[in-house]
Protein backbone atom coordinates (compact mmCIF):
# COMPACT_ATOMS: atom_id res chain seq x y z
CA UNK A 1 0.00 0.00 0.00
CA UNK A 2 1.18 3.46 -0.78
CA UNK A 3 2.05 5.63 2.11
CA UNK A 4 -0.38 8.48 2.33
CA UNK A 5 1.99 11.21 3.32
CA UNK A 6 5.28 9.87 2.08
CA UNK A 7 6.97 13.24 1.82
CA UNK A 8 5.80 14.33 5.16
CA UNK A 9 7.01 11.13 6.77
CA UNK A 10 10.41 11.28 5.09
CA UNK A 11 10.83 14.67 6.62
CA UNK A 12 9.79 13.47 10.04
CA UNK A 13 11.97 10.36 9.82
CA UNK A 14 14.98 12.54 9.09
CA UNK A 15 14.25 14.53 12.16
CA UNK A 16 13.91 11.34 14.16
CA UNK A 17 17.26 10.10 12.84
CA UNK A 18 18.92 13.31 13.89
CA UNK A 19 17.29 12.91 17.24
CA UNK A 20 18.19 9.25 17.47
CA UNK A 21 21.80 9.86 16.44
CA UNK A 22 22.89 10.61 19.98
CA UNK A 23 21.36 7.60 21.79
CA UNK A 24 22.42 5.21 19.00
CA UNK A 25 26.07 5.91 19.74
CA UNK A 26 25.62 5.13 23.39
CA UNK A 27 23.89 1.84 22.59
CA UNK A 28 26.71 0.79 20.29
CA UNK A 29 29.19 1.45 23.04
CA UNK A 30 27.20 -0.45 25.58
CA UNK A 31 26.30 -3.37 23.29
CA UNK A 32 27.26 -6.59 25.00
CA UNK A 33 26.75 -4.99 28.36
CA UNK A 34 23.42 -4.55 29.98
CA UNK A 35 21.77 -1.42 28.72
CA UNK A 36 21.33 1.26 31.32
CA UNK A 37 17.92 2.71 32.03
CA UNK A 38 18.69 5.86 30.07
CA UNK A 39 15.70 7.49 28.41
CA UNK A 40 15.44 6.72 24.69
CA UNK A 41 17.98 3.92 24.98
CA UNK A 42 16.41 1.66 22.37
CA UNK A 43 18.15 -0.74 20.00
CA UNK A 44 20.12 0.91 17.14
CA UNK A 45 17.97 2.66 14.58
CA UNK A 46 14.85 1.51 16.36
CA UNK A 47 11.74 3.54 16.39
CA UNK A 48 9.19 3.19 19.06
CA UNK A 49 6.28 1.57 17.30
CA UNK A 50 2.95 3.20 17.73
CA UNK A 51 1.94 5.31 20.61
CA UNK A 52 2.05 2.65 23.19
CA UNK A 53 5.58 1.32 23.39
CA UNK A 54 4.10 -2.08 22.62
CA UNK A 55 4.43 -3.11 19.01
CA UNK A 56 1.91 -5.30 17.25
CA UNK A 57 4.83 -6.73 15.29
CA UNK A 58 8.42 -7.44 16.34
CA UNK A 59 11.11 -4.81 15.91
CA UNK A 60 12.34 -5.37 12.36
CA UNK A 61 15.37 -3.12 12.38
CA UNK A 62 16.84 -4.62 15.50
CA UNK A 63 16.42 -8.15 14.21
CA UNK A 64 19.22 -10.30 12.78
CA UNK A 65 18.79 -11.10 9.09
CA UNK A 66 18.75 -14.83 9.86
CA UNK A 67 16.06 -14.46 12.49
CA UNK A 68 13.97 -12.35 10.16
CA UNK A 69 14.19 -14.93 7.40
CA UNK A 70 13.33 -17.76 9.74
CA UNK A 71 10.30 -15.85 10.98
CA UNK A 72 9.11 -15.02 7.48
CA UNK A 73 9.49 -18.70 6.48
CA UNK A 74 7.31 -19.59 9.47
CA UNK A 75 4.79 -16.95 8.42
CA UNK A 76 4.75 -18.47 4.92
CA UNK A 77 4.05 -21.89 6.37
CA UNK A 78 1.27 -20.53 8.55
CA UNK A 79 -0.31 -18.80 5.54
CA UNK A 80 -0.29 -22.04 3.53
CA UNK A 81 -1.67 -23.99 6.49
CA UNK A 82 -4.51 -21.50 7.07
CA UNK A 83 -5.31 -21.37 3.36
CA UNK A 84 -5.59 -25.13 3.23
CA UNK A 85 -7.60 -25.17 6.46
CA UNK A 86 -10.11 -22.56 5.31
CA UNK A 87 -10.63 -24.33 2.00
CA UNK A 88 -10.95 -27.76 3.62
CA UNK A 89 -13.59 -26.36 6.01
CA UNK A 90 -15.44 -24.79 3.09
CA UNK A 91 -15.51 -27.98 1.03
CA UNK A 92 -16.41 -30.12 4.02
CA UNK A 93 -19.19 -27.84 5.22
CA UNK A 94 -20.37 -27.00 1.72
CA UNK A 95 -20.84 -30.62 0.70
CA UNK A 96 -22.62 -31.52 3.93
CA UNK A 97 -24.99 -28.56 4.10
CA UNK A 98 -28.57 -29.03 2.96
CA UNK A 99 -29.66 -25.45 3.41
CA UNK A 100 -30.73 -22.91 5.98
CA UNK A 101 -32.89 -24.19 8.79
CA UNK A 102 -36.32 -22.67 9.19
CA UNK A 103 -38.00 -23.64 12.44
CA UNK A 104 -41.60 -22.96 13.35
CA UNK A 105 -42.63 -21.90 16.83
CA UNK A 106 -46.36 -22.41 17.09
CA UNK A 107 -46.50 -20.52 20.44
CA UNK A 108 -48.79 -22.98 22.19
CA UNK A 109 -50.35 -24.61 19.12
CA UNK A 110 -49.61 -27.97 17.49
CA UNK A 111 -46.14 -28.60 16.09
CA UNK A 112 -44.92 -27.81 12.55
CA UNK A 113 -41.93 -29.60 10.97
CA UNK A 114 -38.53 -27.94 10.51
CA UNK A 115 -37.57 -27.11 6.89
CA UNK A 116 -34.22 -26.79 5.10
CA UNK A 117 -34.28 -24.00 2.54
CA UNK A 118 -31.44 -23.02 0.14
CA UNK A 119 -30.18 -19.44 0.42
CA UNK A 120 -32.54 -17.15 -1.48
CA UNK A 121 -35.31 -19.77 -1.61
CA UNK A 122 -38.87 -19.45 -0.34
CA UNK A 123 -40.35 -21.30 2.62
CA UNK A 124 -43.10 -23.82 1.97
CA UNK A 125 -46.16 -22.99 4.03
CA UNK A 126 -46.46 -25.67 6.73
CA UNK A 127 -49.63 -27.68 7.30
CA UNK A 128 -52.11 -25.67 9.37
CA UNK A 129 -51.43 -25.72 13.09
CA UNK A 130 -54.21 -25.63 15.65
CA UNK A 131 -54.66 -24.16 19.12
CA UNK A 132 -57.90 -24.61 21.04
CA UNK A 133 -59.77 -21.37 21.59
CA UNK A 134 -57.69 -19.39 19.06
CA UNK A 135 -57.78 -18.52 15.38
CA UNK A 136 -54.53 -18.59 13.39
CA UNK A 137 -53.64 -15.21 11.89
CA UNK A 138 -50.47 -16.25 10.11
CA UNK A 139 -46.73 -16.66 10.58
CA UNK A 140 -44.41 -13.86 11.58
CA UNK A 141 -40.66 -13.26 11.97
CA UNK A 142 -41.26 -11.70 15.38
CA UNK A 143 -43.12 -13.34 18.28
CA UNK A 144 -45.50 -10.36 18.55
CA UNK A 145 -46.55 -10.67 14.90
CA UNK A 146 -45.22 -7.26 13.87
CA UNK A 147 -43.45 -8.63 10.75
CA UNK A 148 -45.71 -11.13 8.96
CA UNK A 149 -44.02 -13.66 6.65
CA UNK A 150 -45.22 -13.84 3.06
CA UNK A 151 -44.69 -17.43 1.87
CA UNK A 152 -44.92 -16.43 -1.80
CA UNK A 153 -42.65 -13.38 -1.73
CA UNK A 154 -40.20 -13.53 1.19
CA UNK A 155 -36.90 -15.32 0.65
CA UNK A 156 -34.62 -16.84 3.26
CA UNK A 157 -31.24 -15.20 3.76
CA UNK A 158 -30.40 -16.64 7.20
CA UNK A 159 -31.53 -19.41 9.50
CA UNK A 160 -34.74 -18.19 11.09
CA UNK A 161 -37.68 -19.03 13.30
CA UNK A 162 -41.23 -18.20 12.28
CA UNK A 163 -43.78 -17.63 15.02
CA UNK A 164 -47.46 -18.45 14.81
CA UNK A 165 -49.70 -15.45 15.49
CA UNK A 166 -52.97 -16.21 17.31
CA UNK A 167 -56.10 -14.26 17.96
CA UNK A 168 -58.58 -15.32 20.67
CA UNK A 169 -61.57 -17.01 19.05
CA UNK A 170 -64.63 -14.85 19.73
CA UNK A 171 -67.06 -17.69 18.98
CA UNK B 1 -3.28 5.15 -11.55
CA UNK B 2 -1.03 2.60 -13.28
CA UNK B 3 -2.22 0.92 -16.42
CA UNK B 4 -2.76 -2.73 -15.43
CA UNK B 5 -1.70 -4.02 -18.88
CA UNK B 6 1.56 -2.09 -18.73
CA UNK B 7 2.15 -3.23 -15.17
CA UNK B 8 1.68 -6.84 -16.29
CA UNK B 9 4.10 -6.31 -19.19
CA UNK B 10 6.68 -4.84 -16.83
CA UNK B 11 6.28 -7.77 -14.45
CA UNK B 12 6.75 -10.30 -17.25
CA UNK B 13 9.82 -8.44 -18.53
CA UNK B 14 11.27 -8.45 -15.03
CA UNK B 15 10.40 -12.15 -14.66
CA UNK B 16 12.45 -13.03 -17.78
CA UNK B 17 15.56 -11.53 -16.24
CA UNK B 18 15.30 -13.63 -13.08
CA UNK B 19 17.31 -16.80 -12.56
CA UNK B 20 15.78 -20.11 -11.48
CA UNK B 21 16.02 -19.47 -7.75
CA UNK B 22 14.50 -16.01 -7.98
CA UNK B 23 11.73 -17.34 -10.21
CA UNK B 24 10.79 -19.88 -7.56
CA UNK B 25 10.75 -17.08 -4.99
CA UNK B 26 8.59 -14.98 -7.34
CA UNK B 27 5.92 -17.68 -7.47
CA UNK B 28 6.01 -18.44 -3.74
CA UNK B 29 5.74 -14.74 -2.90
CA UNK B 30 2.91 -14.39 -5.38
CA UNK B 31 1.05 -17.32 -3.82
CA UNK B 32 1.53 -16.15 -0.24
CA UNK B 33 0.87 -12.44 -0.78
CA UNK B 34 -2.30 -13.14 -2.75
CA UNK B 35 -3.61 -15.95 -0.53
CA UNK B 36 -6.83 -14.05 0.22
CA UNK B 37 -7.56 -13.45 -3.47
CA UNK B 38 -6.88 -17.10 -4.29
CA UNK B 39 -9.26 -18.22 -1.55
CA UNK B 40 -11.83 -15.74 -2.84
CA UNK B 41 -11.70 -17.10 -6.39
CA UNK B 42 -11.96 -20.70 -5.18
CA UNK B 43 -14.89 -19.75 -2.91
CA UNK B 44 -16.69 -18.06 -5.80
CA UNK B 45 -16.19 -20.95 -8.23
CA UNK B 46 -17.22 -23.55 -5.65
CA UNK B 47 -20.28 -21.54 -4.60
CA UNK B 48 -21.33 -21.03 -8.21
CA UNK B 49 -21.12 -24.78 -8.78
CA UNK B 50 -23.30 -25.44 -5.75
CA UNK B 51 -25.81 -22.60 -6.03
CA UNK B 52 -25.84 -20.71 -9.32
CA UNK B 53 -28.12 -18.05 -7.78
CA UNK B 54 -24.99 -16.20 -6.72
CA UNK B 55 -24.46 -14.92 -10.27
CA UNK B 56 -27.64 -12.86 -10.30
CA UNK B 57 -28.65 -9.22 -10.02
CA UNK B 58 -30.23 -9.79 -6.62
CA UNK B 59 -27.00 -11.28 -5.34
CA UNK B 60 -25.01 -8.29 -6.61
CA UNK B 61 -27.43 -5.82 -5.00
CA UNK B 62 -27.34 -7.85 -1.79
CA UNK B 63 -23.54 -7.58 -1.81
CA UNK B 64 -23.73 -3.83 -2.46
CA UNK B 65 -26.12 -3.41 0.47
CA UNK B 66 -23.92 -5.39 2.83
CA UNK B 67 -20.85 -3.42 1.79
CA UNK B 68 -22.70 -0.14 2.30
CA UNK B 69 -23.82 -1.25 5.75
CA UNK B 70 -20.33 -2.29 6.89
CA UNK B 71 -18.15 0.29 5.19
CA UNK B 72 -18.53 3.34 7.48
CA UNK B 73 -17.48 1.38 10.53
CA UNK B 74 -14.45 -0.12 8.80
CA UNK B 75 -13.41 3.41 7.77
CA UNK B 76 -13.62 4.49 11.41
CA UNK B 77 -11.64 1.55 12.75
CA UNK B 78 -9.14 1.99 9.91
CA UNK B 79 -8.04 5.26 11.52
CA UNK B 80 -7.40 3.50 14.83
CA UNK B 81 -5.35 0.81 13.08
CA UNK B 82 -3.30 3.48 11.29
CA UNK B 83 -2.32 4.61 14.81
CA UNK B 84 -1.23 0.96 15.46
CA UNK B 85 -4.22 0.61 17.75
CA UNK B 86 -7.57 -1.06 17.40
CA UNK B 87 -11.10 -0.59 18.71
CA UNK B 88 -13.01 -3.40 20.33
CA UNK B 89 -15.90 -1.25 21.56
CA UNK B 90 -17.28 -0.68 18.05
CA UNK B 91 -19.89 -3.44 17.92
CA UNK B 92 -21.38 -2.62 21.30
CA UNK B 93 -21.56 1.08 20.47
CA UNK B 94 -23.55 0.11 17.38
CA UNK B 95 -25.85 -1.94 19.62
CA UNK B 96 -26.43 0.93 22.07
CA UNK B 97 -26.91 3.70 19.51
CA UNK B 98 -29.11 1.37 17.48
CA UNK B 99 -31.31 0.72 20.50
CA UNK B 100 -31.59 4.43 21.24
CA UNK B 101 -32.39 5.30 17.63
CA UNK B 102 -35.02 2.56 17.39
CA UNK B 103 -36.68 3.47 20.69
CA UNK B 104 -36.94 7.14 19.71
CA UNK B 105 -38.30 6.44 16.24
CA UNK B 106 -41.04 3.88 16.89
CA UNK B 107 -44.38 4.31 15.16
CA UNK B 108 -46.71 6.42 17.32
CA UNK B 109 -49.40 3.75 16.91
CA UNK B 110 -47.19 0.86 18.08
CA UNK B 111 -48.59 -0.78 21.21
CA UNK B 112 -45.38 -1.68 23.03
CA UNK B 113 -43.84 1.73 22.43
CA UNK B 114 -40.66 2.34 24.43
CA UNK B 115 -41.47 5.99 25.21
CA UNK B 116 -45.24 5.66 25.26
CA UNK B 117 -46.08 9.35 25.68
CA UNK B 118 -43.59 10.77 23.25
CA UNK B 119 -44.73 12.16 19.92
CA UNK B 120 -42.78 12.13 16.69
CA UNK B 121 -39.07 12.91 16.94
CA UNK B 122 -37.34 14.45 13.91
CA UNK B 123 -35.05 11.89 12.23
CA UNK B 124 -32.20 14.35 11.90
CA UNK B 125 -32.15 14.88 15.68
CA UNK B 126 -31.91 11.14 16.27
CA UNK B 127 -29.08 10.61 13.81
CA UNK B 128 -27.18 13.46 15.43
CA UNK B 129 -27.84 12.03 18.89
CA UNK B 130 -26.60 8.59 17.81
CA UNK B 131 -23.43 10.12 16.37
CA UNK B 132 -22.97 12.22 19.50
CA UNK B 133 -23.21 9.17 21.78
CA UNK B 134 -20.79 7.24 19.57
CA UNK B 135 -18.49 10.25 19.55
CA UNK B 136 -18.51 10.48 23.34
CA UNK B 137 -17.49 6.83 23.70
CA UNK B 138 -14.76 7.43 21.12
CA UNK B 139 -13.65 10.52 23.02
CA UNK B 140 -13.29 8.49 26.22
CA UNK B 141 -11.32 5.82 24.33
CA UNK B 142 -9.09 8.44 22.76
CA UNK B 143 -8.51 10.29 26.03
CA UNK B 144 -7.29 7.20 27.89
CA UNK B 145 -5.19 6.05 24.95
CA UNK B 146 -3.55 9.42 24.39
CA UNK B 147 -3.22 10.73 27.93
CA UNK B 148 -2.00 7.61 29.69
CA UNK B 149 -0.53 5.89 26.62
CA UNK B 150 -2.56 2.80 27.43
CA UNK B 151 -2.86 0.25 24.69
CA UNK B 152 -6.25 0.73 22.93
CA UNK B 153 -6.83 -3.00 23.28
CA UNK B 154 -7.26 -2.56 27.03
CA UNK B 155 -9.08 0.77 26.93
CA UNK B 156 -11.61 -0.28 24.31
CA UNK B 157 -12.11 -3.65 26.00
CA UNK B 158 -13.18 -1.72 29.10
CA UNK B 159 -15.46 0.66 27.21
CA UNK B 160 -16.90 -2.30 25.33
CA UNK B 161 -18.04 -3.78 28.64
CA UNK B 162 -19.33 -0.46 29.93
CA UNK B 163 -21.30 0.23 26.76
CA UNK B 164 -22.71 -3.31 26.72
CA UNK B 165 -23.84 -2.88 30.33
CA UNK B 166 -25.46 0.44 29.46
CA UNK B 167 -27.15 -1.19 26.48
CA UNK B 168 -28.57 -4.03 28.62
CA UNK B 169 -29.81 -1.52 31.19
CA UNK B 170 -31.43 0.50 28.43
CA UNK B 171 -33.31 -2.56 27.21
CA UNK B 172 -34.48 -3.25 30.78
CA UNK B 173 -35.55 0.34 31.41
CA UNK B 174 -38.98 1.93 30.92
CA UNK B 175 -40.75 -1.36 31.60
CA UNK B 176 -39.36 -2.84 28.39
CA UNK B 177 -37.88 -5.82 30.31
CA UNK B 178 -35.29 -6.73 27.71
CA UNK B 179 -37.81 -7.18 24.89
CA UNK B 180 -36.66 -6.48 21.32
CA UNK B 181 -37.36 -2.94 20.13
CA UNK B 182 -39.33 -3.07 16.89
CA UNK B 183 -42.36 -1.41 15.30
CA UNK B 184 -40.31 1.40 13.80
CA UNK B 185 -42.04 4.36 12.21
CA UNK B 186 -42.50 4.29 8.44
CA UNK B 187 -40.66 7.58 8.07
CA UNK B 188 -37.54 6.12 9.67
CA UNK B 189 -37.71 2.84 7.73
CA UNK B 190 -38.23 4.73 4.47
CA UNK B 191 -35.40 7.13 5.26
CA UNK B 192 -32.98 4.20 5.55
CA UNK B 193 -34.44 1.37 3.48
CA UNK B 194 -36.65 3.26 1.04
CA UNK B 195 -35.34 3.94 -2.39
CA UNK B 196 -34.95 7.00 -4.59
CA UNK B 197 -32.56 5.35 -7.06
CA UNK B 198 -33.76 3.59 -10.21
CA UNK B 199 -33.99 -0.19 -9.94
CA UNK B 200 -31.14 -2.37 -11.19
CA UNK B 201 -32.26 -5.68 -12.67
CA UNK B 202 -35.57 -5.45 -10.82
CA UNK B 203 -33.77 -4.91 -7.51
CA UNK B 204 -34.25 -1.68 -5.60
CA UNK B 205 -31.20 -0.11 -4.01
CA UNK B 206 -31.87 1.25 -0.53
CA UNK B 207 -31.01 4.81 0.46
CA UNK B 208 -28.33 3.78 2.93
CA UNK B 209 -26.11 2.93 -0.04
CA UNK B 210 -26.19 6.64 -0.95
CA UNK B 211 -25.42 7.63 2.65
CA UNK B 212 -22.49 5.19 2.69
CA UNK B 213 -21.12 6.89 -0.43
CA UNK B 214 -21.43 10.27 1.30
CA UNK B 215 -19.60 8.92 4.37
CA UNK B 216 -16.95 7.45 2.06
CA UNK B 217 -16.44 10.83 0.37
CA UNK B 218 -16.18 12.63 3.72
CA UNK B 219 -13.69 10.10 5.09
CA UNK B 220 -11.64 10.24 1.89
CA UNK B 221 -11.47 14.00 2.22
CA UNK B 222 -10.48 13.79 5.91
CA UNK B 223 -7.75 11.20 5.32
CA UNK B 224 -6.24 12.77 2.23
CA UNK B 225 -6.95 16.48 2.19
CA UNK B 226 -6.90 17.74 5.75
CA UNK B 227 -3.96 18.45 8.08
CA UNK B 228 -5.66 16.13 10.57
CA UNK B 229 -5.41 13.25 8.07
CA UNK B 230 -1.73 13.91 7.42
CA UNK B 231 -1.10 14.14 11.15
CA UNK B 232 -2.85 10.81 11.66
CA UNK B 233 -0.44 9.05 9.30
CA UNK B 234 2.54 10.86 10.80
CA UNK B 235 1.57 9.81 14.34
CA UNK B 236 0.86 6.24 13.22
CA UNK B 237 4.18 6.00 11.45
CA UNK B 238 6.35 7.48 14.18
CA UNK B 239 4.74 9.36 17.06
CA UNK B 240 7.99 10.76 18.41
CA UNK B 241 9.05 12.17 15.06
CA UNK B 242 5.56 13.57 14.61
CA UNK B 243 5.77 15.27 17.99
CA UNK B 244 9.13 16.80 17.08
CA UNK B 245 7.69 18.14 13.84
CA UNK B 246 5.02 19.95 15.80
CA UNK B 247 2.08 17.55 15.52
CA UNK B 248 -0.23 17.52 18.51
CA UNK B 249 -0.14 13.77 19.15
CA UNK B 250 -2.66 13.93 22.00
CA UNK B 251 -5.26 15.81 19.99
CA UNK B 252 -4.74 13.68 16.87
CA UNK B 253 -5.19 10.44 18.80
CA UNK B 254 -8.31 11.70 20.57
CA UNK B 255 -9.76 12.93 17.30
CA UNK B 256 -9.11 9.67 15.44
CA UNK B 257 -10.94 7.72 18.14
CA UNK B 258 -13.76 10.25 18.30
CA UNK B 259 -14.19 10.12 14.53
CA UNK B 260 -14.29 6.33 14.75
CA UNK B 261 -16.95 6.60 17.49
CA UNK B 262 -19.05 8.87 15.27
CA UNK B 263 -19.00 6.28 12.48
CA UNK B 264 -20.22 3.63 14.95
CA UNK B 265 -23.06 5.91 16.01
CA UNK B 266 -24.01 6.40 12.39
CA UNK B 267 -23.84 2.63 11.79
CA UNK B 268 -26.08 2.07 14.82
CA UNK B 269 -28.68 4.46 13.44
CA UNK B 270 -28.67 2.75 10.01
CA UNK B 271 -28.50 -0.76 11.39
CA UNK B 272 -31.47 -0.32 13.71
CA UNK B 273 -33.72 0.34 10.71
CA UNK B 274 -31.93 -2.20 8.53
CA UNK B 275 -32.51 -5.17 10.84
CA UNK B 276 -35.84 -3.73 12.14
CA UNK B 277 -35.94 -5.85 15.32
CA UNK B 278 -33.25 -4.74 17.77
CA UNK B 279 -32.02 -6.80 20.69
CA UNK B 280 -29.19 -6.28 23.16
CA UNK B 281 -27.05 -8.55 20.98
CA UNK B 282 -27.36 -6.32 17.90
CA UNK B 283 -23.95 -5.24 16.71
CA UNK B 284 -22.10 -8.02 18.47
CA UNK B 285 -18.77 -8.85 16.81
CA UNK B 286 -19.14 -6.13 14.20
CA UNK B 287 -15.69 -4.88 15.15
CA UNK B 288 -14.06 -8.18 14.18
CA UNK B 289 -15.44 -7.90 10.65
CA UNK B 290 -14.33 -4.30 10.38
CA UNK B 291 -10.81 -5.01 11.68
CA UNK B 292 -10.48 -8.00 9.35
CA UNK B 293 -11.61 -5.89 6.40
CA UNK B 294 -9.02 -3.22 7.20
CA UNK B 295 -6.18 -5.73 7.51
CA UNK B 296 -7.18 -7.47 4.27
CA UNK B 297 -7.30 -4.05 2.60
CA UNK B 298 -3.71 -3.29 3.58
CA UNK B 299 -4.21 -1.05 6.63
CA UNK B 300 -1.23 -2.51 8.43
CA UNK B 301 -0.84 -2.94 12.17
CA UNK B 302 2.70 -1.66 11.63
CA UNK B 303 1.08 1.76 11.62
CA UNK B 304 1.06 4.71 9.29
CA UNK B 305 -0.02 2.77 6.21
CA UNK B 306 -3.39 2.36 4.59
CA UNK B 307 -5.69 3.98 2.09
CA UNK B 308 -9.42 4.55 1.87
CA UNK B 309 -9.42 2.53 -1.36
CA UNK B 310 -7.78 -0.34 0.48
CA UNK B 311 -10.45 -0.32 3.19
CA UNK B 312 -13.20 -0.39 0.55
CA UNK B 313 -11.47 -3.28 -1.21
CA UNK B 314 -11.10 -5.13 2.10
CA UNK B 315 -14.77 -4.71 2.98
CA UNK B 316 -15.84 -5.90 -0.49
CA UNK B 317 -13.54 -8.97 -0.40
CA UNK B 318 -14.62 -9.98 3.08
CA UNK B 319 -18.30 -9.52 2.20
CA UNK B 320 -17.95 -11.64 -0.95
CA UNK B 321 -16.50 -14.44 1.19
CA UNK B 322 -19.38 -14.14 3.70
CA UNK B 323 -21.98 -14.01 0.92
CA UNK B 324 -20.48 -17.22 -0.47
CA UNK B 325 -20.74 -18.84 2.96
CA UNK B 326 -24.39 -17.78 3.09
CA UNK B 327 -25.15 -19.08 -0.38
CA UNK B 328 -23.63 -22.40 0.59
CA UNK B 329 -25.88 -22.24 3.69
CA UNK B 330 -22.91 -23.08 5.88
CA UNK B 331 -23.67 -23.44 9.56
CA UNK B 332 -23.40 -20.11 11.43
CA UNK B 333 -21.11 -21.64 14.07
CA UNK B 334 -18.68 -22.85 11.44
CA UNK B 335 -18.75 -19.40 9.83
CA UNK B 336 -17.18 -17.96 12.98
CA UNK B 337 -14.29 -20.41 12.69
CA UNK B 338 -13.75 -19.49 9.04
CA UNK B 339 -13.91 -15.76 9.90
CA UNK B 340 -11.31 -16.21 12.64
CA UNK B 341 -9.02 -18.18 10.35
CA UNK B 342 -9.31 -15.47 7.70
CA UNK B 343 -8.35 -12.76 10.21
CA UNK B 344 -5.27 -14.78 11.26
CA UNK B 345 -4.45 -15.36 7.62
CA UNK B 346 -4.70 -11.66 6.74
CA UNK B 347 -2.47 -10.74 9.71
CA UNK B 348 0.09 -13.40 8.75
CA UNK B 349 0.26 -12.05 5.20
CA UNK B 350 0.61 -8.48 6.47
CA UNK B 351 3.34 -9.59 8.90
CA UNK B 352 5.22 -11.56 6.27
CA UNK B 353 5.20 -8.61 3.85
CA UNK B 354 6.57 -6.43 6.62
CA UNK B 355 9.33 -8.91 7.52
CA UNK B 356 10.51 -9.45 3.96
CA UNK B 357 10.35 -5.75 3.08
CA UNK B 358 13.78 -4.50 2.09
Amino acid sequence: MINQSAEYLKESEQISKEQAAEPVKTTEQSSGQTAGPKPGNASPGARRYGLFGVSAYPERQGMEEEQRQSMSRWAGGVILFLMAGVMALLLMAGSGSKGLTVTFDSQGGSEAAVQSVPFGGTVEEPDPVARPGYVMKGWSVTPDGSQPWDFDQDTVTEALTLYAVWEADPG
Amino acid sequence: MKNPVNALKQTSARYKTLDAKDRKKFWIDGLLNNAIYIILVIFLIYTYMKNSNIASASSAVNLLNLVAANLPMALGIGGCIVLTGTDLSAGRVVGLTGAISASLLQATTYINKFYADMGEVPIIAVILLAMLIGGIVGLVNGFFVAKFQLHPFIVTLATQLIVYGACLLYYMSNGNNGQPISGLSDKYTNFVKGTILPKIGGQSIPNYVIYALIVLAIMWFIWNKTPFGKNMFAVGSNPEAAKVSGVNVFLTTVMVHTLAGITYGYTGFIDAARIASNTANSGQNYESDAIAACVIGGVSFVGGTGTIGGVVLGVVLLRIIFVCLNYLAIDQNLQYIIKGAIILLACSIDMRKYLTKK
